[in-house]
C-alpha cells in the first residue's frame, strides 16, 4: 500500500481505543469503495472488478491529525429499496448508527445512475460528502465533471478521487472531519418530485412527525411508504396503523395518475432529477475510434470467439499452473531432500518428520501451486472478465437453475472454497445461493489441485490431471441439476452490471495475491506442523494401525486403496492437500510412486477432490446455511465420493495397465 | 412534464403483472404504438422503454438501474442459444437474462 500511505497515515489500532470519528462509505456496487478504504486502512479489504464482492460490512482505523477514525465499508447497493439484505443493511446502519460522516463514492463514469443513489441517500438526511471517484478513467473516456457545480448543485462537497491510486484520499478525509465537527456546514437540497407526489408527502409528513419514535427522517419515511417498502411499512404499522392504510391510498392515487406503479413513478422522476444534474455537470466528448480494451470486449462476449477465448484462457491458467507449480515444486523437494538426515532416534524423528517435514511440505506444495494460481486469479478478477464470462455462460448454468453470476463464485472456488461459498450472495435468492454454493463445494480448490497435481500430474501424467478436472465438471453440472430439481423455493434471473474492462493495476494485483497467500501461509503452516507431529507420533506409537484397520472395508476393499490411506482421508478433512503431505512425513519421502500405483494415485486423488469439503468450508455453510443443510451436505459428499471412487477404480482396472 | 400529461388509456395486460410473448415477430399495440419485447431489437438498435412487466422485486431492481419508462436504451450484444442480453443505459452496460429481458418493452427507434 506504500504509494497510498504517505498521503495518509494509518497504523492498526487496538481495539479498546474509542474512535473520535466514524465514516462510512456507501455507494454502487464496483465504484471503488473498497479500493478508498484500503487506502485509508491499510487493511486488504477484497478488491476487484465484480460487482458484489463486499457481501458485509468492513471496519477498519485510521490516525488522522490526532484523530483515530473508524472507517466502515458498506457492501454496493444500487437503492434502498429493499431489494436484497445488502440494502437493507447498509439503510439500517446509516439510519441507526448515525456514522459521522456518509462518504459517498461515486464513479465519474456512470455519474447519472450514481446520482440515483446520491439522491436517495440525501433523502436519509445525513451528513454527505462526496467522493467522485476514477476520475482518471472517466477523463479516458472523454467525460469531464464540473464538480464544483456538482457541489452546488447537490449542497454537498465533492471530492474528486482516485481510489486505487490514492489520489484525491486525503482532501477527502480532512473534508469528511471539517463537516463531522461542524466546521463545514452541508445544506442539503431537498429532491423536487412531481407535485402529486410532493402534495401526498406532505400530508403523510404532518401525520408523521405527531409519532416521534422513527428512526428514520418524516420525508424519507413518507416516500418509502408510497413506494410501498415493507420494511418501513412494518415500521410504521407498529406506531400507527392508519397511516400505513392512508399511504397505500395515496399510492393507489398515483398509480392511477400515471398508469405506473407507485414505485416506478418516483423511481422515474428521481432519475429524471439525476439526469437533469449529470446533464449540467458533465461534458463528453464523442471519443474517436475503437480503443483496444473496446475490442478486446468486443471480442470477450463475441457469439464464437468468446466461448475460445474463455476456454483458452481456463486452459492456460491451468496449464501456468500445472507445468510451472510442478518444475518450481521439484526444485524446492529436490533441494530438501539432500538435507534429511540418515539416523533419527525416536524423539528426534517425530520433531524432524513433523516439524521439518511440515514445513518443506508447505514450502513444497503450496508456494509453486497457490502463488501463480492467486496471481493469474487476481488478474483475472481485476480485469473485470469474470462477468463476461457469466454473461456468456448465462444459459449453461440456467440447465443447474441457475444464471451467469454463479459462475463467479464458482470460479472463486478454484482458489479456495470459503470465500466462494461466501461470494454466493451475489445471488438474490436464498434458493439460488443454496444452489450455488452446493455446487461450488464440488470445485476443487488449490489445496485438491494441489493433491491432484501432486499426486497425478507429478507421478502419472499431466492428461489425467485434465481428466479428472474434466471429469468434476461434469460431476458439477449434474449435481447442480439434481439440486436444482431438489430444493424448492424462487429463482431470479440475471440482472447484472458489466463493469469496464481495464488493464489490471500492478499495485493491486501484488498487494491482493500477497494478502491471500499470506493468510493461507498463516493457516496453513501452523496445520502442516501440529498435524505432522500428530501424525509421526501416532505413527511411532503405533496408534495408527487400528484407525486403518478399522477403514479396511472401505479404503482397500471397495475403493482398492492402502490401508494408510483412511488416516490420510482423515487428516483430509484439515486440509484437503494433508493427503500428499501426511504420507511424505510418514515414509520420509516425497516420491510417492513407491507408495502408490498410477491406478492408485488417481482414484485417491479423485476420492479427495470430492469427499466432504474441508473443517473451513464446512464452517462456512454452517453459517450461510445452518448445521443440517451443512451436515446434509458433508454427509451426502462423503457417500458420494466413496461410491463413485469404488466404481472409479473398477472401470480403471479394466484399461489401465500400471507402469511398473 | 411529460409524466402527468400522459394518459391513462387501457393496459391491462401489463398491470396484471406477467406477459409472455410468443416467439418472434409478435407485436402488439401498446398505449405508445408500437411496442415490442426489447429481446426482439438487434445489436446496435435503440429503442425508448415503454415499460417493464413482471415480478414487482425484479421491476424494481430494474428501475433502480435506470431502466424507468421512457428512458433510451441500446442493444450492444446478444448471447448465442437464447443467452442474455447487452444493453447500455444511462452511460452504464447492464447484461439482463433473456426471460427478464422478455418483459421489458420499448418502442423502436430507427438506427
Amino acid at each position: 500500500m506504500s504509494s497510498c500511505h504517505p498521503s495518509v497515515p494509518s497504523e492498526k489500532r487496538t481495539a479498546k481505543e474509542k474512535a473520535d470519528l466514524i465514516i462510512a462509505l456507501a455507494g454502487n456496487a464496483n465504484v471503488g469503495k473498497s479500493a478508498i478504504f484500503n487506502c485509508l486502512t491499510g487493511l486488504h479489504q477484497h478488491v476487484g472488478n465484480w460487482p458484489g464482492k463486499t457481501v458485509e460490512r468492513a471496519e477498519g482505523s485510521l490516525h488522522f491529525k490526532g484523530y483515530t477514525i473508524d472507517v466502515i465499508d458498506l457492501p454496493g447497493i444500487y437503492s434502498f429499496s429493499t431489494f436484497s439484505l445488502e440494502e437493507l443493511v447498509s439503510r439500517e446502519y446509516i439510519a441507526i448508527e448515525k456514522p459521522d460522516v456518509v462518504v459517498n463514492v461515486v464513479d465519474a463514469c456512470v455519474l447519472e445512475r450514481n446520482l440515483f443513489f446520491t439522491l436517495q441517500l440525501m433523502e436519509l438526511q445525513v451528513p454527505i460528502i462526496i467522493a467522485l471517484n476514477q476520475i482518471d478513467l472517466a477523463r479516458a473516456k472523454g467525460i469531464k465533471i464540473d464538480e464544483k457545480k456538482l457541489s452546488d448543485f447537490l449542497g454537498v462537497p465533492v471530492v474528486p478521487t482516485v481510489g486505487i491510486k490514492g489520489i484525491g484520499v486525503y482532501e477527502l478525509v480532512e473534508q469528511a472531519i471539517k463537516i463531522a465537527k461542524g466546521e463545514s456546514e452541508v445544506k442539503l437540497r431537498e429532491t423536487q418530485y412531481g407535485k402529486e407526489i410532493e402534495e401526498r408527502v406532505e400530508k403523510l409528513k404532518v401525520l408523521l412527525e405527531d409519532e416521534a419514535e422513527l428512526s428514520y427522517s418524516p420525508r424519507f419515511v413518507a416516500l418509502k411508504l408510497l413506494e410501498g417498502d415493507e420494511e418501513i411499512k412494518k415500521e410504521v404499522q407498529n406506531v400507527n396503523g392508519k397511516i400505513v392504510k392512508t399511504a397505500e391510498e395515496y399510492a393507489k392515487e398515483i398509480e392511477q395518475i400515471h398508469g405506473e406503479p407507485c414505485s416506478v413513478v418516483i423511481s422515474s422522476e428521481r432519475y429524471a432529477i439525476a439526469n437533469r444534474i449529470a446533464k449540467e455537470v458533465q461534458k463528453t466528448e464523442v471519443l474517436r475510434k475503437m480503443s483496444y480494451v473496446d475490442k478486446i470486449d468486443e471480442l470477450a462476449t463475441h457469439k464464437i470467439l468468446g466461448y475460445l477465448l474463455m476456454l483458452a484462457v481456463m486452459f492456460s491458467v491451468f496449464y501456468a499452473i500445472f507445468s510451472f507449480g510442478g518444475f518450481l515444486s521439484r526444485i524446492i523437494s529436490d533441494f530438501f531432500g539432500n538435507f534429511r538426515p540418515q539416523a533419527l532416534g525416536v524423539g528426534e524423528a517425530i520433531l524432524w518428520e513433523g516439524v521439518v517435514g511440515g514445513f518443506v511440505a508447505a514450502l513444497t506444495l503450496v508456494l509453486p501451486y497457490v502463488l501463480p494460481f492467486y496471481l493469474l486469479l487476481t488478474i483475472l478478477e481485476d480485469s473485470g472478465y469474470l462477468p463476461r464470462v457469466a454473461f456468456l455462460l448465462d444459459n449453461l448454468m440456467h440447465k443447474m437453475g441457475l444464471h451467469g453470476k454463479a459462475i463467479i463464485p464458482i470460479i472463486l472456488g478454484y482458489g479456495c472454497n470459503v470465500p466462494a461459498c461466501y461470494s454466493c450472495r451475489i445471488m438474490e435468492t436464498q434458493r439460488d445461493r443454496l444452489i450455488a454454493a452446493f455446487v461450488v463445494t464440488f470445485v476443487p480448490c488449490t489445496a485438491r489441485i494441489i493433491v491432484i497435481l501432486g499426486l497425478v500430474a507429478s507421478f502419472v501424467n499431466i492428461q489425467w490431471a485434465f481428466a479428472l478436472l474434466l471429469i468434476d465438471l461434469i460431476i458439477i453440472f449434474i449435481m447442480g441439476r439434481i439440486a436444482f430439481k431438489a430444493i424448492p423455493g424462487e429463482s431470479m434471473g440475471m440482472i447484472m452490471e458489466l463493469p469496464s474492462l481495464r488493464l489490471p493495476s500492478k499495485r493491486v494485483v501484488v498487494v491482493q495475491t500477497w494478502a491471500r497467500v499470506k493468510s493461507i501461509v498463516y493457516m496453513v503452516l501452523p496445520i502442516y506442523i501440529i498435524g505432522g507431529t500428530i501424525l509421526a507420533s501416532m505413527h511411532i506409537a503405533g496408534f495408527l494401525q487400528p484407525i486403518e484397520a478399522l477403514l479396511t472395508p472401505i479404503t482397500v476393499n471397495w475403493l482398492g486403496l492402502k490401508p494408510i490411506v483412511g488416516v490420510l482421508l482423515l487428516f483430509g478433512t484439515v486440509r484437503k492437500e494433508l493427503v500428499v503431505v501426511m504420507p511424505a512425513i510418514l515414509f520420509g519421502t516425497t516420491d510417492l510412486t513407491t507408495i502408490f500405483n498410477p491406478a492408485q494415485m488417481i482414484v485417491l486423488a479423485f476420492v479427495t477432490m470430492i469427499y466432504v469439503p474441508c473443517v473451513a468450508t464446512f464452517a462456512m455453510l454452517k453459517r450461510e446455511f445452518g448445521w443440517k443443510t451443512a451436515s446434509y451436505i458433508t454427509i451426502f459428499e462423503i457417500a458420494f465420493a466413496i461410491f463413485l471412487g469404488g466404481i472409479f477404480f473398477r472401470s480403471l482396472q479394466y484399461f489401465w495397465q500400471p507402469r511398473g | 412534464m411529460w409524466l402527468r400529461k400522459r394518459k391513462t388509456t387501457n393496459s391491462s395486460s401489463h398491470e396484471q403483472g406477467r406477459v409472455r410473448f410468443a416467439g418472434k415477430g409478435h407485436r402488439f399495440r401498446h398505449r405508445y404504438g408500437n411496442v415490442i419485447p426489447i429481446t426482439e431489437l438487434k445489436p446496435g438498435d435503440k429503442g425508448i422503454i415503454a415499460s417493464v412487466c413482471g415480478n414487482s422485486k425484479v421491476t424494481q431492481r430494474l428501475a433502480d438501474l435506470g431502466l424507468t419508462p421512457k428512458t433510451r436504451v441500446s442493444i450492444i450484444k446478444t448471447a448465442p442459444f437464447n443467452g442474455p442480453i447487452e444493453i447500455a443505459v444511462r452511460g452504464s452496460r447492464l447484461a439482463i437474462g433473456r426471460e427478464i429481458a422478455e418483459n421489458i418493452l420499448v418502442q423502436a427507434k430507427g438506427t
